[in-house]
């Protein structure tokens, strides 16, 4: 029944995808308002029908329901009703149902949004979210089809991936990861609409706005969590692996942060429009690599890709798209023209454009990285590995030069500056950094790259803190009101600016805290008797004994430790290990006792099964990784300020150049008086 | 929840996992070894460990765990052999502390994994060959990348010239201004 449900959702969701992008592109060519209509009530007649679907299967999955393939392959009757919902995404089928879910929703609440607009760009935008769910609801019709009958229906099956049944933030992580990816599709597919009309000015990048910063939020959020899950979960007490799955998620996250820059510059000044355009292409379409490499298998050996259907109608289809939009860009080359105009070289425009440099190259790297032993094995059939020595040597730099840039790019007015304003932007910053520098090697830092990361990340605290400072005095002088009303005030009126720099300091913050857990964790791996204590740093660990319990989907050993921080009790700490029946080795959980300033995290690593008389264990002190997931929520934060609606926003689309030069006229306000810094 | 109970249902578990059973069961010896080395020291002195602990052991210890963070863990998905706590990692990483010992240079050491295992086995690809282009390459974009953006900068600042105003001093574009008016009105 519910096989039949799916199938029949997916087909119809098909058919509407179908409908929605003839419809889409025809009328926006012809604008007969019946076309237009047709298109609008065809996204949502796709979003009902994926809809449909996706309750079916999360119901399927729900009663235990063996017939349908994708519940037999993933569901157990012994895994817990929170694991067995979101087991959705635990296996391919059910993440591309989940993807296409997104994209259906994602384009309902566009054409809805916009339901009133009469801009042209809105029927090629729905019609080309149509073809892209052509292709997903295409794989769920064929190759990926989870709705497929089994017979005869078993009793039981294996259950989830134990790794992703194995901590809560599983529940988290893919669907933020996959409200940032398909978000993407948005500013792509209005991008395509506007090469597609011909409307190559702005307002496609004003249209999207809001939304391309929320599906980046989402992707940040994604990529934090992700990190913090494989922190708690994988036990290695690292968060970052450089592994390709999460390369996968970082390369779409650099080119989309990369364009949210760049697109100011059009805003501004109507330039580098076919840039912009390639930048949001390449995103998307390593939106769909990322996606493809995930879920393709090809990372497991070259051999298992192409066995299956999936990987290579994937890269057809990244072609495909590749081609479409070269064409569409070579087609409409000379409405892209804009012939570029700077003032200065010293400017934030131009500032810019080394911050897309920068992201770019970062980005080929990760991908070069990522993609290299690949390529080794096609030329000449060696195996190499490009693992986390490679990528850290390359992406600190490039880090570090990013920092640099975000206290640089945001200080600089836009157009040009004077020697003298340079002076007075720079000259407390400066110091602050070379404080912030010092003060690290007074600690005992001597290794370079983290000295250069506090100097910097000094420099861009005060910068940052500065913009605030001036655009509060601005605001107090100009409504003439107290410093904390002033602050809300340009919170709000200007949230778009100040957003992006609580963003800033949000990055600074997971820069440093990158910085001092990679210079300064330290580890110790001891074997315990019960009741023997091991030192590590300021912590005493100590192991009083081995437990363990039956749990209907996984057998749990796990070993109780008492901690001491410098001689006093605190507290106990309890890492396990998990066997599931369709595991070959056990996954272990971690122990953490976070405080802001270090974690102590246990693995336990070994027992004696005999007796439970002594444990191996690792422990190691982690600095400031908490710090990691607060500085992921102040991105976070400043993202969702920068997304809400500019106040008073009766006028979309000026709204946000008035209210963004409203502070240029703050500065102006402040210029005269030539405040002595 | 008594130990005794663990140890019988950890037991029939490895028993009933079968293949895998291996890992607990090997994972003894090397245990066993440490928890000999461990057990020098007198439990009640344990806060006093780290200052009996021999420096050039540590410091062997530590070259062992540098050096091992670069191999790779044959047997999981994307972790070096420091990381990993499967059994295949932790004999590789005992058997770069005894070379190292006996007196390899690091170098060394890996030559000899490579020559088990393939070039594979390295989390970095030797600069040599074809792997010089993931080496090359990035810098290579990041200078030509470099050069075409000062080049466009140069050009468009050329451009610009004529439209300067000749007191240099910071103008607003018309446009600029009419939205200046606009929010300051609105204030
Ligand atoms: C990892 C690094 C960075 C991240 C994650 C980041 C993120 C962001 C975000 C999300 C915004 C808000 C955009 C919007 O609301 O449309 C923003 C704004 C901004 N960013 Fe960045 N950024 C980074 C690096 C840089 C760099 C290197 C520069 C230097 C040029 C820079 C300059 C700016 C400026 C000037 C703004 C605009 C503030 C305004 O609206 O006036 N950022 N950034």
């Amino acid at each position: 029944m519910l096989n039949l449900i799916g199938s029949v959702s997916i087909a119809a969701a098909l058919l509407g995808a179908l409908a929605a992008t003839v419809t889409g592109i025809v009328g926006g060519y012809t604008r007969k308002p019946v076309l237009i209509r047709a298109a609008r009530y065809s996204t949502y007649f796709v979003f009902f029908a994926m809809s449909a679907a996706f309750i079916a299967m999360e119901v399927a999955l729900l009663t235990h329901d063996f017939s349908v393939k994708y519940v037999a392959r993933v569901g157990s009757l012994e895994t817990p009703t929170y694991y067995t919902a979101i087991s959705l995404w635990s296996s391919l089928e059910g993440s591309i149902l989940f993807w296409g879910w997104i994209l259906a929703a994602y384009g309902a609440l566009v054409a809805f949004v916009n339901r009133k607009s009469d801009s042209r760009l809105i029927p090629f935008a729905e019609g080309v979210m149509g073809f892209v769910g052509l292709f997903f609801y295409g794989l769920l019709a064929g190759p990926a089809n989870p709705f497929g009958e089994v017979f005869p229906v078993p009793a039981n099956g294996p259950g989830p991936n134990p790794l992703l049944q194995n901590h809560p933030l599983m529940g988290l992580h893919p669907p933020m990861l996959y409200l940032g990816y398909v978000g993407l599709t948005v500013p792509f597919a209005f991008a395509i609409g506007a090469l597609l009309s011909g409307k190559l000015d702005e307002e496609w990048i004003r249209a999207t706005r809001r939304w391309t910063v929320a599906a980046w939020a989402f992707l940040s959020v994604g990529i934090v969590g992700g990190a913090w899950w494989s922190y708690e979960v994988l036990g290695w007490g690292g968060y970052w692996a450089w592994d390709p799955v999460e390369n996968a998620s970082f390369l779409p996250w650099l080119t989309a942060t990369a364009f949210l820059h760049s697109v100011m510059v059009q805003e501004r000044r109507g330039m580098l429009k076919t840039w912009n355009l390639s930048l949001i292409i390449g995103t998307f379409l390593l939106v769909l690599f990322g996606t493809f490499l995930t879920r393709s298998g090809i990372l497991d050996s070259v051999h298992a890709f192409t066995e299956g259907m999936i990987g290579p109608i994937f890269l057809a289809f990244i072609a495909l798209i590749m081609v479409l939009s070269l064409v569409l860009i070579a087609w409409r080359s000379d409405r892209l023209h804009a012939p570029g105009s700077l003032d200065a070289v010293v400017s934030r425009e131009s500032m810019f454009i080394l911050n897309n440099l920068f992201f770019v190259a970062f980005t080929f790297t990760v991908l070069l990285g990522t993609t290299f032993p690949l390529i080794v094995e096609a030329v000449n059939g060696n195996r190499v590995s490009v693992g986390p020595p490679y990528f850290n040597m390359v992406s600190i730099p490039l880090g570090v030069l990013l920092l640099f840039l975000m206290g640089i790019g945001p200080a600089l007015p836009w157009r040009r500056t004077s020697p003298e304003k340079l002076k007075r932007t720079f000259i407390v910053p400066s110091a602050v950094g070379l404080a912030a520098g010092l003060l690290g090697f007074a600690l005992g830092t001597r290794s370079v790259w983290p000295l250069v990361t506090f100097t910097f990340a000094g420099f861009v605290s005060a910068t940052i803190v500065e913009e605030f400072r001036k655009g509060v005095k601005a605001r107090m002088r100009i409504a003439n009101v107290s410093a904390p009303v002033a602050l809300g005030q340009i919170l709000t009126r200007n949230n778009r600016r100040y957003g992006g720099y609580i963003v800033h300091a949000g990055i600074v913050v997971i820069i440093v805290a990158l910085a001092l857990s990679g210079t300064y964790r330290f580890e110790r791996e001891v074997t315990l008797r019960q009741g023997e204590l091991m030192q590590l740093g300021d912590y005493g660990v100590m192991f009083d004994e081995l437990w363990a319990e039956e749990q209907p989907q996984r057998f749990v050993v796990g070993g109780t430790f008492s901690i001491f921080h410098r001689g006093d009790p605190a507290g106990t700490m309890q890492p396990s290990m998990n066997y599931y029946p369709n595991s070959q080795q056990p996954i272990g959980t971690p122990a953490v006792r976070s405080t802001l300033k270090e974690d102590l995290y246990l693995t336990l690593m070994a027992f004696d099964e005999a007796q439970g008389s002594h444990a191996t264990v690792r422990a190691i002190v982690n600095p400031a990784v908490p710090w990691l997931w607060i500085g992921g929520m102040i991105v976070a934060l400043g993202a969702i300020l920068a997304v809400m609606p500019q106040r008073g926003s009766g006028r979309p689309a000026v709204s946000a150049t008035v209210i963004a030069s409203e502070e240029e006229s703050a500065e102006l306000v402040e210029e005269p008086t030539a405040v002595p810094v | 929840m008594s130990r005794f109970r663990a140890g019988v249902l950890a037991l029939l578990l490895t028993c009933a996992i079968g293949p895998s059973s291996a890992t607990a069961q090997e994972s003894e010896p090397s245990a066993e070894t440490t928890a000999t080395q461990e057990a020098e020291a007198p439990t009640e002195e344990a806060d006093d460990r780290s200052a009996l602990t021999d420096p050039e052991e540590e410091a062997l210890d530590a070259l062992a765990a540098e050096v091992a963070s670069g191999l790779r863990c044959p047997v999981c998905r994307n972790q070096s052999v420091v990381e990993s706590n499967a059994e295949l990692s932790r004999e590789m990483q005992a058997v770069v502390r005894d070379r190292l010992a006996a007196g390899e240079t690091p170098e060394e050491v890996e030559a000899y994994f490579v020559s088990r295992y393939g070039e594979w086995i390295l989390l970095q690809p030797q600069a040599r060959g074809i792997n010089l282009l993931v080496y090359g390459l990035p810098a290579l974009a990041l200078i030509v990348g470099f050069f075409i953006a000062r080049k466009l900068l140069h050009k468009w600042t050329g451009a610009a010239d004529g439209a300067v105003p000749a007191d240099g001093s910071p103008d607003l574009a018309a446009e600029d201004e009419q939205w200046l008016r606009e929010a300051l009105r609105e204030s």
